[in-house]
């Protein structure tokens, strides 16, 4: 907790500096936010088809939606939202300098975006046993694409919390090299920043 | 100066203000998971519901990937991506309304 309270006023004291120098900074690589955008542009489109194609049947959508196991997407949020809470602290821990602390953060996050895989997988298996697959309804299709879709995410977001960590565990971020760090970072976040958009549209809206 | 010396600008906030949106994003959930039990739906929690994505989804951008240390046009076609993506629901959602 000192250590936390002593990394508070390291922050402040960053911050306050950079913000008396009026410097901007774009978190991470270039490429990662290029990549980023073209991700969300996709997932944009997609949020828009599905929001009016059940402008156009409605009562099918809530009836086919009202199957879904809100109780599993509910956790998978929690699991999402919570990963990234300890990759922004292994950010933080990285930026005061102690890289090395980052890493168990980074394997909490691993942990809950495995979790998250592992609740997403259990779902599909329950519902492609009962027969639904992207066939079954203009719903069912948009579901199992989206969610997919978006799940090929989260695992690639999982490998790069991989490497993130095991760089973190050989000492290689501090102040002065946190590209890696905060581009792989950027990433997961977008993974759940999307999923926040994707579980009240999907699994909730009535 | 206190705090290490750095040439890299921190732009994640601090740790306190991470735990707090984390809470706050964790409270949201609750409220939306309660929302598709209790099946309740209308204008008004589809407003609530897309208010509050909209809420996690700026805190996720500026504090948790750092945009609020960006340059303004970053910050401006992140942010321009949640607000269009939350219009774009609103307005399906009330194109499916009963007439």
């Amino acid at each position: 907790m000192d250590t936390d309270t002593t990394m508070e006023e390291h922050t402040r004291a960053h911050q306050s500096d950079l913000s008396a120098l009026g410097q901007q900074r774009l978190p991470g690589d270039l490429a990662i936010w290029v990549f980023i955008l073209a991700e969300l542009l996709v997932f944009a489109v997609f949020f828009g088809a599905y929001v009016f194609a059940r402008a156009g049947d409605v009562e099918l959508f809530s009836a086919e939606q009202a199957m879904l196991n809100s109780n599993l997407g509910a956790l998978n949020t929690v699991l999402l939202v919570t990963s990234s809470f300890f990759v922004v602290r292994a950010v933080q821990l990285g930026e005061a300098g102690e890289g090395r602390r980052a890493a168990n953060w980074l394997a909490g996050a691993i942990a809950c975006g495995a979790g998250f895989v592992v609740v997403k997988f259990s779902e599909y298996v329950a519902q492609f046993s009962q027969g639904i697959s992207l066939s079954s309804s203009t719903f069912h299709m948009f579901y199992i694409s989206l969610t997919f879709f978006h799940f090929m995410h989260v695992l690639l977001g999982l490998v790069i919390l991989v490497a993130l960590w095991r760089n973190a565990r050989a000492g290689l971020y501090g102040p002065d090299n946190m590209n890696g760090l905060e581009s792989g970072a950027a990433y997961w976040h977008m993974v759940d920043l999307v999923w926040l958009i994707l579980f009240p549209l999907v699994y909730v809206l009535r | 100066m206190t705090h290490p010396t750095s040439t890299h600008p921190s732009a994640h906030g601090t740790p306190r203000r991470a735990f707090w949106i984390w809470i706050f994003l964790l409270a949201s959930t609750v409220f939306a998971w309660a929302m598709a039990k209790t099946d309740m739906g209308g204008i008004s929690i589809m407003a609530l519901l897309m208010g509050l994505a909209f809420a996690k989804g700026a805190f996720v951008i500026l504090d948790y990937m750092g945009i609020r240390g960006a340059p303004t046009l970053w910050k401006a076609i992140t942010l321009g991506w949640l607000v269009v993506v939350c219009l774009v629901i609103v307005l399906g959602y009330l194109k499916g309304l009963p007439a």
